[in-house]
């Protein structure tokens, strides 16, 4: 099973349907926990975090109050989504992790090598996620709130995260609509978040060429899924005896996660980075394991056989075509003898 | 750093005249085609033998009949390697036949002992008297030898067969987890890239790399078809033979390892189909673990059949270990498929060299379990300190797992033979006791 | 005319030796049988009457060899280890060094000599308490082979290659060579074998003692020319088998005897 390439197939219908669903009349509700951005005007499903963030912005008068019911129904309903679907959000469904992969690909058709953090670097930065979703529950509450004594926020911090999540210049692109790739000079706090939001949206493009899913790493709705790591209805299970640590897993990972590789007590392997791609278990060539499961029963798993299948299948250059050396006469080596 | 040069210099300890070295050479000629014609000649009586073993078996006979015969002729340039750490795939990518040089002749390691303490390595003994007395061509015929420093012995092989044929040196990290050593092996064999690039005249492209890691990927995929069907709980082949079948891939090509390969897993499918089995279901079945064993010293799987043991796997770097392990093309770009390459050589080889046990130890239990043995058989030879080391603790694990072991310290020679199989009979009737014991049938 | 006389009382056959002043004047060989005193004396007198020689001109007599002590006439005895260094080392005359190892096979022994520069005897090893690694081995696989110990030689030497014999003792390697007939063997890799066996253990014999060059190799067997050649392989060494190689030893006990008469004279 080429999952790969199934997966490419779900996260582009995802896109064209969150980008442009609203325009056939679809839509599937404004808590989805993926960068389905409101600045898509024909969206057919709302981001989480904009509604949530507006949301924080109420006074607490009214959001303990009059809005509570409708406060807890829109974070049950999240709740549900990141239950029921979990990481596979990202790697499935958001539409910047789909653009991210196009851009992935589009380097791997020039032929030119990626990079990879330093083990050390990557671990420095785990913070950034957690400090980007403090922040973005903090600074709303602090526009309609004084926190600690302090003077109320300026409106222009509103949705301070949409601000700078690099949805906000790209997504309007897919509508002709570049009104969101700007500075605006209109006041102080303007200057810096659209300077954010530029520099952000700089690094997507030149940072997201050379290393996959750059920016994923410090995503704060990966931060809020990862709350359902454990406890989600799809799973990534290790059986630590059978692995090698040959560390295929760990080279395939996008987002270079070590302990799918390194770690053989453990069970559960959906890290906080994880983003349920799948991977590790395409490229894991002992039986077993890896799996991935729904609802805790095994739904794909590794084996040598499905391996060595989709490695046959692995193009090299497009000039060469899909040629698997399956297809040349046995005995031969091509050209080289 | 590529030391020495190709052709014949004089052993320095052995100013004596070419003389000497020729009667040497031909003792060596001599005891080996003797050792090797006895071999067959036992071989010959064994009946149930796949017939499919043919193309194995006659890269061995010409070890006796034709030893300039024993590697595929091509024009390709030969590449001599030692030990699992250095990745076919580049070689076969400079479009150049790697010829695995590891040695397991008893006379050879005579031959060479000259320069050796009492107590070393066998397999680096015979490596050094191949290459001296030149009785096998393909110790000589290499345009370069590749030596990864992986133990002790091998570190100190290359100066003495630089005297001989130019010598690389390949400086394996001993530390696998640690990202300072990933990154100083990847450097490692980009300098392998460019020497062997330097020998063959030919670049390593990305295509060919891509080849060349689809030609392992066939034969890794027949190798594991070979070894699912070892687990089966009859006894389809041999442990000898297929020890041998792995033995073969040192001096065969490619393809025609896979091609041959392919053919016997048909055969052994179609045995398993009318329940063909070599031995009965009486015989324990037995894991061989340790150091290397390489034709012609089959005398420790030889001894355990003949024990009335069924050898249905072993954990060694010569045969089951050999194409296990496989690298995984992630993105098909030449940096990426370099690393994986890389990374397939060393993170997952359970050799003791590396500081690591643990990977030696999960593979080992795992293996007991998917090939349902019942008793491990430690290969230790003298001199070989990471295995000798690693012993105990090992036993110890295991022991406490509640498997049976039996512990063989030994040497190439055939000499101590007869107390040996005193000791694997022992051990193969204290495993049959234990069934018994245990309620299964005998 | 001075003569001396060499006794060498093998367990097979006893050979004499008469020298003169000059050289070897004539020798013979016999088989020992059961009384050896009885064979000794039937020996000289033949030889005697063949060469026309007196036996009042033999001026010392020295016997050497497992039965040196039951003849009578014996001036001396001596043991066969001085009398074979002695005699080699006195018939190798186309070596340009003398002579440093000397390997013996015999009916029913065989040994290994090292010689130091002056010709004296320096370490030794023999191997008498079997007949495995003998010229008994030899009669042993000529009888099976049903040819001639003669034949024994060039036929072996036809083979390119000699079947490994694994039995160390000769009574269980005689069965182990009709199993091999029995499969359809070639006699040649046979006989090669054979000879191989015996050349492996002398070498084992012959490393325990040191091997130095120039080695020599005498006893009736170093008659056997594919015996030689296992011999060289096995020792990677040049072997030099003197001429007359069966009466080394009584040559070298015929030479004692002289030595000794002029020394005496002196």
């Amino acid at each position: 099973m080429r999952i790969d390439r199934i997966r490419l197939l779900v996260q582009a219908l995802c896109f064209v349907f969150l980008i442009y669903g609203g325009l056939l009349g679809l839509s599937i509700g404004t808590a989805i926990p993926t960068m389905s951005c409101i600045y898509a005007e024909g969206r057919g499903g709302s981001c989480f975090l904009y509604p949530f963030q507006r949301f924080l912005s109420l006074p607490w008068s009214s959001l303990f109050g009059s809005v509570a019911a409708a406060f807890l129904i829109y974070l049950g309903t999240f709740f549900i989504w990141a239950l029921v679907f979990g990481k596979t959000f990202c790697g499935w469904i958001c539409p910047l992790g789909f653009l991210q992969d196009l851009l992935t690909k589009i380097r791997e058709a020039m032929g030119i090598d990626g990079s990879r953090f330093a083990w050390a670097t990557r671990d420095r930065f785990q913070w950034v996620k957690y400090a980007l979703l403090v922040l973005l529950i903090l600074l709303p509450m602090g526009i309609g709130n004084s926190l600690l004594g302090l003077p109320r926020f300026t409106p222009d911090l509103a949705v301070p995260f949409c601000q700078i999540c690099p949805g906000k210049p790209f997504i309007p692109l897919f509508y002709g609509d570049t009104s969101h790739i700007l500075i605006d000079f209109s006041s102080l706090t303007k200057i810096i978040m659209t300077s954010l939001s530029m520099l952000i949206a700089g690094l997507f493009l030149a940072a997201g060429f050379v290393k996959r899913r750059y920016l994923c790493a410090f995503c704060p709705m990966a931060a809020l899924l990862s709350l359902f790591d454990r406890i989600g209805f799809v799973g990534l299970r290790k059986k630590g005896e059978a692995c090698t640590r040959c560390g295929n897993c760990f080279r395939a990972c996008p987002m270079e996660i070590r302990e799918i590789a390194d770690l053989r007590d453990r069970k559960h392997m959906v890290t906080q980075d994880c983003m349920l791609c799948l991977r590790c278990i395409e490229v894991c060539p002992e039986d077993k394991a890896l799996q991935a499961t729904l609802l805790g029963f095994p739904v794909f798993s590794a084996s040598a056989e499905g391996f060595l299948k989709r490695q046959a299948r692995t193009a090299v250059l497009p000039e060469s075509g899909n040629k698997s050396v399956k297809n040349a006469d046995p005995g031969t080596i091509p050209s080289e003898h | 750093m590529i030391t020495g040069k190709k052709g014949d210099t004089p052993h320095p300890l052995n100013p004596a005249d070419a003389d000497t070295e020729a009667r040497v050479a031909r003792r060596l000629s001599l005891h080996l085609a003797m050792s090797v014609r006895e071999i067959f000649d036992a071989i010959s009586l064994e009946k149930n033998r796949p017939a499919s073993m043919a193309p194995f078996d006659a890269v061995f006979r010409n070890f006796a009949d034709a030893p300039d015969q024993i590697l595929p002729a091509t024009g390709r340039k030969k590449i001599g390697i030692y030990c699992m750490a250095v990745p076919e795939e580049l070689i076969y990518a400079a479009g150049a036949l790697p010829v695995r040089l590891c040695a397991g002749s008893s006379d050879a390691a005579e031959a060479g002992e000259a320069l050796f303490p009492d107590v070393s390595c066998p397999m680096v003994k015979a490596a050094t008297g191949f290459t001296r007395t030149g009785v096998l061509s393909m110790y000589r015929d290499c345009d370069l030898v590749i030596i990864p420093t992986t133990c002790d012995w091998k570190v100190k092989l290359g100066e003495l067969l630089s005297r001989h044929v130019p010598v690389m040196m390949l400086s394996v990290p001993k530390l696998k987890a640690a990202e300072s050593s990933r990154r100083f092996w990847y450097a490692e064999i980009r300098r392998l890239v460019q020497a062997l690039e330097k020998v063959t005249g030919k670049r390593i492209t990305r295509k060919r790399l891509r080849t060349a890691m689809g030609l392992l990927h066939e034969a890794q995929q027949e190798f594991r078809i070979f070894q699912t069907l070892r687990m089966d709980d009859l006894c389809l082949i041999r442990g000898r033979d297929a020890a041998a079948v792995a033995n073969a891939w040192f001096y065969m090509d490619a393809a025609d390892w896979t091609h041959a390969a392919r053919t016997l897993n048909e055969e052994l499918k179609e045995r398993k189909a009318q329940s063909l089995a070599t031995t009965p279901p009486s015989a324990p079945r037995i894991l061989l673990t340790g150091s290397p064993v390489v034709f012609p010293n089959w005398k420790i799987p030889d001894l355990i059949e003949n024990a009335g043991g069924a050898l249905v796997c072993d954990e060694l770097c010569s045969s089951g270990r050999l194409l296990w392990d496989m690298a995984c093309i992630d993105e098909p770009l030449f940096e990426d498929m370099l690393d994986a390459l890389a990374d397939r050589a060393v993170l997952p080889c359970t050799c003791p060299v590396f500081t690591d046990t643990e990977d030696r130890r999960t593979k080992l239990f795992r293996m007991i379990q998917d090939y349902k043995v019942e008793g491990v058989v430690h290969h230790v030879l003298k001199g070989c300190h990471p295995y000798d080391m690693e012993l105990r603790p090992l036993e110890a694990k295991l022991a406490a797992a509640g498997v049976s072991q039996l512990k063989i310290e030994t040497d190439y020679s055939p000499e101590d033979t007869e107390p040996l199989r005193t000791r694997v009979e022992a051990f193969v009737e204290t495993l049959k006791g234990r069934r018994l014991r245990m309620g299964k049938s005998a | 005319m001075d003569l001396y006389l060499g006794i060498d009382i093998g367990s097979t056959t006893t050979k004499i030796a008469l020298m003169d002043t000059e050289g070897l004047a004539g020798s013979r060989v016999q088989p020992t049988g059961v009384h050896c005193g009885d064979t000794v004396e039937s020996a000289l007198k033949d030889l005697l009457r063949e060469t026309g020689f007196r036996r009042e001109d033999i001026r010392k007599t020295v016997a050497t060899g497992y039965g040196r002590r039951l003849i009578p006439f014996a001036d001396e005895v001596i043991s066969e280890i001085t009398a074979n260094v002695r005699g080699t080392s006195w018939s190798c005359t186309d070596l340009d060094t003398p002579v440093r190892t000397i390997l013996n096979i015999g009916g029913q022994d065989s040994k290994v000599i090292a010689v130091d520069t002056f010709g004296v005897t320096e370490n030794f090893a023999m191997n008498d308490k079997c007949a495995a690694g003998t010229g008994r081995f030899l009669e042993t696989v000529a009888r099976i082979l049903e040819i001639n110990m003669t034949d024994l030689g060039p036929l072996s030497l036809e083979a390119e290659i000699p079947l490994k014999i694994n039995a160390t003792c000769a009574v269980f390697a005689e069965s182990e060579i009709i199993s091999l007939i029995a499969r359809k063997k070639a006699p040649a890799e046979i006989a090669a074998g054979a000879h191989f066996a015996i050349a492996r253990r002398l070498s084992r014999m012959a490393r325990r003692v040191g091997v130095t060059e120039p080695v020599a190799f005498d006893g009736g067997p170093a008659l056997n020319a594919g015996l030689v050649k296992a011999i060289e392989d096995e020792l990677a060494v040049a072997i030099h088998v003197p001429a007359w190689p069966q009466i080394t030893t009584a040559i070298g006990a015929a030479l004692l005897a002289r030595d000794a008469h002029m020394a005496a004279a002196a």
